[in-house]
């Protein structure tokens, strides 16, 4: 049975952002299903909230943006329910996006499943009583019994239920202790017992602002919440908070008791790492262990085999073949032979032509595919016609960025994805976040920036779209342009550091030095211009665990999906883009165009301006098309100074386009062509 | 019986040694920030441990059964004194 208790109307438009000005009507109302009884899943970060959202709704789920935001919702089904997935929160407020969206898909929720750590109530309960006080038909899982058995917690369940006035369920997600009886208990959900002042100044409140839970929104000070039904927001947050948190440590005093058991090994592994004599070596240790399984076996290993076999090995002249049989084609075959050191060169090259396509010509074919069968070859197909060439040919559409998504960066997504779970879920992250924290704030940002910075080595797209895990726009437009301008991704890297190693020792010394002071000076600069204040390191520690497996694979799935949804289709189109240049002459007249900037300003040869130009689509290509140019040391170190500083790829632009707005992304993108070729120019005056 | 002392110092968290027990004066004139510390547990009254001090000043506290970390400007504008500092 529909029941919600807002005074929406079914056609109401869907924009929350704080800022954006009047809205009259509910926030949520037309995002949330309206068929079905709105099931929504609550709980603090790392409480297992994900295990228990993928065990009602299965495989099938839809991620997207909360209307007018960033913020991703997970949705799904169950049974009668719509169920929805909030980012984990410490309470329901307007302090940031997160929670902003949080506290408009709550306000629509018919039934709220809020799940609890049972190891760490007293910071966990705080969100259970303010979703009390909201009115909302709460149930309770108690989640990690476990774990609280095993640090000798015990809980008072029964007890708790009566203070609370709603059902708990004591559960072990992972393991599916307790599942059986989650759909019951989530039917039994009730409204509980509101703190009785606050309940009964709310009740007053109620024909004016038509939610108990709206009203609890507008008393605690929430400006839209208030514009929403023009009333003034309230000004006792704080009581109200302070209020309640004396009701939390009550409630704790007299439901949980915690046997007094030795440190256990987690708790003291979980010290360590944030202390300051152990802490640094056990991050250099992880900080290895990222770079040998992710640096050397999936961007290396891995991806050889994926890109350079499957991809270009085999799909793409599959596919090329394919069409060269009925359209135009010139193919050139080039045989490779390895040398006494295991260097490829080409032995012997040879174009053939097919006005009409292989199948018009079959003794043509034959002679090719004689030439071809010889050995290891490299081949390359021009098509006449340029819409084919533009989907199939050398960047192809539905080739190079088939090879480029499927099997380069989709390996590098699940690996740095599964990397972050990995430590997450051993709460690890928050260690590490408090161990660079002031390093950060040099720059601006504090720990949990970390996060993206140490994603942007992955995919720098992919960590644009964590940058909204900061806590004020400062911090997302700081981490957002020191991700566009000076983190080289995992695709370039690669290339990076082949062509350092064949420049010396010397070269990337000078090359690491001076990225990594753009880096720091862009961070300082931006921290002593921008105006305003970023939000400080408050951070709770969960306890060391050891990651399991199944949650750690689902979270990448969702994540890994969710991103290639987002970012795939602007890879496509940037191929198509640079396709269209290529074939147009466009790309041979901006390089022209570029020329007195290369040679004059770089002092490199004017071909090093065509590897910037395809450096947009794919940051990889900039690189390796430096290959061929035969520089010198130094002007090696100049030209990679110039790519890694400059805009990163097409889909990074669009995804920044859509997380900081058209206008300050552009800038940023604007800003990162002066800053690369500047700073090139300057390294060239020194070094060249 | 303690010696009757003449104005305390004002001490913050980023005071606290290693160890050391106190009880939260005042939280950050910040209006979210006292609602965020609140919410976790730091309240005026509330009495905190030192777990960790980092070089730098972000401080590791525990409270009753919590470990939260603070950065430094943070912990500088929480203002703190221990039961010797009360008299």
């Amino acid at each position: 049975m529909l029941t919600h208790d807002s005074g929406l109307t079914p056609d109401d438009v869907t924009d929350v952002l704080p800022h954006t000005g009047h809205r009259h009507h509910d926030g949520a109302g037309a995002f949330l299903d309206r068929h079905h009884t709105r099931l929504v899943l609550v709980g603090n970060p790392n409480v297992g909230k994900s295990v228990f959202f993928n065990h009602l709704t299965g495989l099938y789920v839809d991620v997207s943006n909360f209307p007018g935001t960033t913020v991703e919702i997970s949705r799904g089904s169950h049974g009668p329910w719509a169920v929805y997935d909030t980012p984990g929160i410490y309470g329901v407020s307007s302090f940031n996006d997160e929670e902003r969206v949080a506290r408009d898909v709550i306000l629509e929720a018919d039934i709220v499943l809020n799940v609890v750590d049972a190891v760490h109530l007293e910071r966990d309960l705080f969100l259970t009583m303010q979703l009390v006080d909201m009115g909302k038909r709460v149930a309770v899982c108690l989640n990690m019994m476990d774990e609280a058995r095993a640090r000798g917690v015990e809980i008072d369940v029964a007890e708790l239920e009566r203070r609370l006035g709603v059902p708990v369920l004591p559960t072990e997600a992972v393991r599916g202790v307790g599942f059986d009886r989650l759909d019951a208990h989530i039917a039994s959900a009730t409204t509980g017992h509101a703190e009785p002042t606050l309940h009964r100044r709310l009740h007053d409140l109620l024909d004016r602002v038509g939610s108990q839970a709206e009203g609890l929104m507008v008393l605690e000070g929430d400006a839209v919440i208030a514009e929403r039904h023009g009333v003034p927001p309230g000004e006792d947050r704080e009581q109200l908070y302070v209020q309640r948190r004396n009701r939390v440590n009550r409630t704790l005093d007299r439901v949980v008791r915690v046997r007094e058991t030795k440190r256990s090994l987690a708790a003291r592994i979980g010290r360590l790492a944030v202390s300051p004599w152990a802490g640094l070596p056990m991050l250099l240790a992880v900080l290895y262990g990222l770079y040998v399984v992710i640096g050397t076996f999936i961007a290396g290993d891995v991806v050889n085999f994926t890109e350079g076999t499957i991809g270009n090995r085999l799909m793409e002249p599959a596919v090329k073949d394919g069409i060269a049989r009925i359209a135009g084609a010139e193919i050139t075959v080039e045989r490779i032979v390895a040398d006494a050191e295991g260097e490829d060169s080409t032995a012997a090259t040879q174009s053939f032509v097919f006005p009409d396509g292989t199948d018009a010509d079959p003794v043509g074919a034959a002679r090719m595919e004689s030439f071809r069968a010889g050995g290891l070859h490299d081949i390359h197909y021009t098509f006449r016609n340029p819409a084919v060439q533009i989907f199939f040919g050398e960047f192809g559409a539905f080739t190079m960025t088939v090879t480029y998504v499927l099997f380069l960066l989709l390996p590098l997504v699940i690996g740095f994805y599964a990397a972050l779970a990995v430590l997450e879920d051993s709460g690890y992250l928050p260690r590490l976040a408090t161990l660079v924290d002031r390093t950060l704030t040099g720059l601006g940002l504090n720990g949990r920036a970390i996060i993206p910075l140490i994603l942007g080595f992955g995919c720098v797209t992919m960590a644009t779209i964590t940058t909204r895990l900061l806590g004020t726009d400062r911090e997302k437009r700081i981490a957002t342009t020191i991700l566009q301008f000076a983190i080289p991704c995992s695709a370039q890297l690669a290339v990076i550091a082949a062509l350092l190693a064949g420049a010396g020792f010397k070269a990337m010394l000078i090359y690491v030095a001076v990225i990594l002071a753009v880096f720091v000076a862009i961070g300082t600069a931006l921290d002593r211009v921008l105006p305003g204040k970023s939000s400080p390191l408050l951070l709770d520690l969960p306890p060391m665990r050891l990651p399991q497996l199944r949650n750690v694979a689902q979270k990448t799935w969702t994540r890994t999906l969710s991103f290639m949804k987002e970012a795939t289709p602007w890879f496509f189109i940037g191929a198509l883009a640079v396709s269209a240049l290529q074939v147009s002459g466009l790309l041979d007249g901006f390089t022209n165009l570029l020329e007195p900037l290369t040679t004059g300003w770089l002092k490199l040869p004017r071909e090093a301006g065509t590897a910037f130009v395809m450096g947009l689509v794919r940051r990889d290509f900039g690189a390796a098309g430096l290959y061929d140019l035969s520089l010198s040391p130094m002007q090696t170190v100049v030209a990679l100074t110039v790519i890694t500083l400059f805009v990163p790829c097409i889909a990074s632009l669009m995804v920044m386009l859509k997380e900081r707005g058209v206008r300050e992304g552009m800038v940023i993108w604007l800003g990162s062509w002066v800053l690369a070729f500047g700073v090139g120019g300057l390294v060239a005056l020194v070094i060249l | 019986m303690t010696d009757s002392s003449p104005a305390v110092p004002v001490r913050s968290l980023l005071d606290l040694r290693r160890g050391e027990r106190a009880r939260i004066v005042a939280l950050p004139p910040d209006p979210v920030l006292r609602s965020q510390c609140i919410r976790l547990g730091l309240t005026a009254g509330a009495t905190v441990s030192c777990a960790v001090r980092l070089p730098g000043g972000t401080v590791v506290l525990e409270t009753e059964r919590q470990e939260l970390a603070l950065g430094r400007s943070l912990a500088g504008s929480i203002t703190i004194e221990s039961d010797t500092d009360a008299g």
